[in-house]
C-alpha cells in the first residue's frame, strides 16, 4: 500500500513538472472574428535601445494605447542577441505577435513564411507615403510584409576645422574626395577612415553603375563593381586613408571622435554617439560623394507580423498605427531617427536642418538586403575587400571574380 | 560539478539495480521500498539530465539528418529528411575545413604551452618562497575573468596604438596592427587563451603536488637524488594521473574556443577567416545561414574529432587510470 502511495506521489510529481513544460493552448480559431467589445493583448517584440528611444517607443504605444483602448500593447525587450533570440522564440512558436525586423533579415522571414503579409490591412494609396526604396525591402511579389518604422543612410561625417586648417572644400565627387583626403592627411591624422566592411564600400560599387544582387543572383563580378572597390582601396593604398584597426580605434566613428582622421563614412547613429563621445568635435555631414552617379546603402527596419498572431487584426492596427502620421511625426521632433514617410520627412529636415543630406541620399539608396543569402554575400565581400587590401590579389576585379566562384 | 552529480546518480543506480532480493520475504518490501526511495531522491537530478542534457543530444543528432531552420513553419520533427547529405558536405566545405585547421593549430599551440607553464607556476607557489598565497591568487584570478572581458583587454593590448606596440616601441619597432593581419589573428586569440586559462590548470596542478608524499622525496634525497632528479623520477611519474586530466581538460577546452574569436573578429572570423574557428563556424551557419540542421552535424564531427583525440591521449599517458 506504502508502495502504491509512494509511486502515485512520483508520478504526481513528474506530471506536475511536464505540465509546466507544457504551453498553455489559448482560446484558437474563433478569436478570427474578433468582438469589438472584447479586450485583446498584442505583443510588441523590440530590442533594448538608449533610455531616450525607450521613451520614444513607450509615447507611441501611449498615444496608441488611447486611440484603440480595446488593443493593449505589451512590449516585450529581447534582450542579448535579438537576432538569435527571435529565431529560437519562433522555433519555440512564443515569438511576439508584432516585432522589429531588419531589412537585412526580411529576404529569409519572408521566404520561410515567418511572416504575413498586410496588404488585407492596409491602404494601398498610404503606402505611397514611404520611402519606396525602404518599403521594397520588404515588399515580395508585389505583397508588403513589414511597414518601415526608421531608417538611415550613409552619409560622409567630416570634422570642419580640419577642413577650414587646411583650406579645403567638402568634396561631392570621387575626384574631389581623394584630393581633400590627400589635403588633410598629416603625419598624425589621415585623410578618411575606410574599414574592411562591405556596408561601407558597397556604395562605391553603386556609385560605379555596379550592383551587388539582382533579385535572384549576384551580379558583383563586373568592371563597373571592381571599379569602385579599386577606388575605395586606392585611398587607402595611397596613404590618404586607413581601417580603423589600423588607427587603433573600434570603428569609424571612433576616428572622427578621437581626431585620427578628417572624414568618415557612417550613418544616423553618429549623432548621439557623437554628442556622447566627442562634444567638443565640430563636425559636419555631407552627402556621399558621387562617382559616375550617385549611390548609397539605407539601413531600415520594419514592424512585422508574425503568422502566429492570434489576432491578425489588431496587430495590423499596432502596425499601422506605429508607422502612421501621427507616430511618425513623433519620430521626426524627437530626432532619434528619420521618419520613413515622405510627408513627415520635411518636418525633420526643418527641424534638424544640418541632417539633411541623410535625408537627401534616401531615393540613391538601395537597402541593405541580398536576398536569403545575404549573409555568405557579405562574407565573401568582406574577404574580398580584405584580400585586396592585403594584397593577395592583383586588383578588385579577380577579387570579385574569386568571391563570385566562391559563392557558385 | 554536473559530471560529478551525474557520476553519483549512475553508481547509485547500478548499486541499486545489482542489490539482490534476499531470501527473507519481509526484507523484500524493504528492500524495493529503499529502491524507491532512492529513485526519489535522484529523481530531479535525472529529469533535469534528460530534458536539458541527453534530450538535447539526441534532437541535435536528429537535426545532424535534417534540413532545418528556426524560422521553418513546421516543427523539427517535421523537417525535411536528408540522409547523410550534411555529413557529406562537411567534407566538401572549405570554410570548414580553414575553421578545422585554425582550431587544430589553435589547439596544438596553446595545450604544451599552457600545461608547460601551468606546472611551472604550480612548482613555484608550491615552494617555500614568500608570499606565496598572494602569487596563488594572482595567477588565478583571470580564470574568474569573462572571457569577453578577457577579449576585450586583450583587444587594447594587440591594437595599433595599443600597450604591445607602445612597448615594440622602445625598441625602435614600428607599430602593427596585431589583429588586423591573416598571420598574427590567430596567435594573439592563442597569447589570450593561454593567460586566461592558466590559472586553472595551475590549481589543479598543485592539488597533484600535494598530494605527493614526502616520503618519496625524503628517500630520493637519501639515494643522493640531485632536485633535477628528484623532480624527473618522483614529481613527474606522480603527477602522471594529474597531467592525464589536465590534458584531457585543455583540449576539449581548446577544441570549443569561441568566445575569444568571436570578439576579436566581430563574429566574422576574420580577417580572411585566420580567426574562424569551428565553434564559431557552427553558430555562423546556424543563426546566420540559418541551416541548424547542418551546424548540428558540424557539432557531432567536432563531438567524434574531440572523442578520438581523448582516446589517443589516453592510449598515450593515462593506460594506468581510469579516466
Amino acid at each position: 500500500m506504502k508502495k502504491m502511495v509512494s509511486l502515485l506521489l512520483i508520478f504526481m510529481l513528474t506530471l506536475g513538472l511536464l505540465a509546466g513544460c507544457v504551453q498553455k493552448e489559448e482560446a484558437t480559431t474563433e478569436d478570427v472574428k474578433e468582438n469589438k467589445e472584447e479586450q485583446v493583448t498584442i505583443a510588441l517584440g523590440c530590442w533594448g535601445s538608449s533610455p531616450a528611444e525607450t521613451e520614444l517607443l513607450d509615447n507611441q504605444i501611449a498615444e496608441f494605447n488611447k486611440t484603440f483602448p480595446n488593443i493593449k500593447v505589451e512590449k516585450q525587450v529581447i534582450t542579448g542577441d535579438y537576432n538569435e533570440q527571435m529565431q529560437a522564440n519562433i522555433a519555440a512558436k512564443s515569438e511576439p505577435d508584432v516585432y522589429y525586423l531588419d531589412v537585412y533579415q526580411a529576404p529569409n522571414f519572408i521566404e520561410r513564411g515567418v511572416i504575413l503579409p498586410l496588404d488585407e490591412y492596409i491602404d494601398k494609396g498610404d503606402l505611397k507615403d514611404f520611402e519606396d526604396n525602404l518599403l521594397a525591402g520588404f515588399t515580395k511579389d508585389g505583397k508588403v510584409y513589414g511597414l518601415p518604422k526608421d531608417y538611415n543612410t550613409l552619409a560622409l561625417f567630416y570634422n570642419k576645422d580640419m577642413f577650414e586648417a587646411a583650406n579645403s572644400e567638402v568634396p561631392t565627387t570621387w575626384e574631389e574626395l581623394r584630393a581633400a583626403a590627400k589635403a588633410l592627411t598629416t603625419s598624425d591624422v589621415k585623410g578618411i577612415t575606410l574599414s574592411n566592411d562591405a556596408a561601407r564600400f558597397i556604395p562605391f560599387i553603386y556609385q560605379a553603375g555596379g550592383d551587388i544582387f539582382d533579385g535572384n543572383s549576384i551580379v558583383f563580378n563586373t568592371e563597373e563593381a571592381a571599379k569602385g572597390l579599386d577606388f575605395y582601396y586606392s585611398l587607402i593604398k595611397d596613404g590618404y586613408a586607413d581601417t580603423p584597426q589600423n588607427l587603433g580605434v573600434g570603428w569609424n566613428g571612433d576616428a572622427l571622435a578621437q581626431k585620427k582622421s578628417a572624414m568618415v563614412i557612417e550613418g544616423g547613429w553618429m549623432i548621439p554617439f557623437m554628442a556622447d563621445a566627442a562634444p567638443d568635435v565640430n563636425y559636419g555631414i555631407a552627402k556621399l560623394p558621387k562617382g559616375d552617379k550617385e549611390g548609397d546603402l539605407a539601413f531600415t527596419v520594419a514592424y512585422v507580423m508574425s503568422r502566429n498572431t492570434k489576432h491578425q487584426e489588431a496587430a495590423a492596427e499596432v502596425i499601422k498605427f506605429l508607422t502612421g502620421k501621427q507616430a511618425q511625426e513623433m519620430v521626426a521632433e524627437s530626432g532619434l531617427a528619420i521618419p520613413t514617410r515622405k510627408s513627415i520627412s520635411s518636418l525633420y529636415t526643418d527641424k534638424y536642418p544640418e541632417r539633411k543630406p541623410l535625408v537627401d541620399m534616401v531615393e540613391f539608396s538601395k537597402v541593405y538586403q541580398f536576398g536569403t543569402d545575404s549573409a555568405k554575400i557579405l562574407d565573401q565581400l568582406n574577404q574580398a575587400g580584405e584580400k585586396i587590401q592585403f594584397g593577395n590579389v592583383s586588383n578588385a576585379k579577380a577579387a570579385l571574380e574569386e568571391a563570385a566562384a566562391a559563392l557558385n | 560539478m554536473f559530471p560529478v552529480l551525474y557520476k553519483e546518480v549512475k553508481k547509485m543506480a547500478t548499486n541499486l539495480i545489482k542489490s539482490k532480493t534476499p531470501p527473507n520475504k519481509r526484507k523484500i518490501f524493504f528492500v524495493k521500498r529503499e529502491t524507491l526511495d532512492g529513485w526519489l531522491f535522484v529523481l530531479p537530478v535525472v529529469i533535469l539530465t534528460l530534458v536539458f542534457l541527453i534530450g538535447p543530444i539526441l534532437v541535435a543528432f536528429m537535426l545532424s539528418f535534417k534540413e532545418y531552420s528556426f524560422l521553418d513553419a513546421g516543427t523539427m520533427f517535421d523537417a525535411k529528411w536528408v540522409g547523410l547529405s550534411n555529413y557529406t558536405d562537411i567534407f566538401k566545405d572549405k570554410i570548414f575545413r580553414k575553421a578545422l585547421l585554425n582550431t587544430s593549430i589553435y589547439s596544438l599551440g596553446v595545450v604544451p604551452i599552457q600545461l608547460t607553464l601551468a606546472l611551472s607556476l604550480a612548482l613555484v607557489v608550491n615552494s617555500k618562497i614568500k608570499g606565496k598565497s598572494f602569487f596563488r591568487t594572482a595567477y588565478y584570478i583571470p580564470t574568474q575573468t569573462s572571457t569577453v572581458a578577457v577579449a576585450v583587454m586583450f583587444l587594447f593590448i594587440f591594437k595599433s596604438d595599443g600597450l604591445l606596440n607602445k612597448f615594440l616601441g622602445i625598441f625602435g619597432l614600428p607599430a602593427y596592427s596585431w589583429l588586423n593581419d591573416v598571420r598574427f589573428a590567430l596567435p594573439s586569440i592563442m597569447t589570450m587563451a593561454i593567460w586566461s586559462s592558466i590559472g586553472l590548470y595551475m590549481v589543479i596542478f598543485l592539488a597533484g603536488l600535494q598530494e605527493i608524499p614526502d616520503s618519496l622525496y625524503e628517500a630520493a634525497n637519501i639515494d643522493g637524488a640531485n632536485k633535477w632528479q628528484s623532480f624527473w623520477f618522483v614529481t613527474f611519474p606522480m603527477l602522471k594521473e594529474t597531467f592525464f586530466f589536465n590534458l584531457v581538460v585543455s583540449m576539449i577546452g581548446t577544441f570549443q574556443v569561441f568566445d575569444q574569436a568571436y570578439i576579436v573578429s566581430n563574429g566574422n572570423g576574420g580577417p580572411l577567416n585566420s580567426t574562424m574557428t569551428m565553434v564559431l563556424y557552427l553558430y555562423r551557419t546556424g543563426f546566420r545561414e540559418f541551416k541548424m540542421g547542418y551546424a548540428s552535424a558540424i557539432a557531432f564531427v567536432l563531438a567524434i574529432i574531440i572523442f578520438i583525440l581523448t582516446l589517443v591521449q589516453k592510449k598515450l599517458f593515462g593506460e594506468e587510470n581510469q579516466m
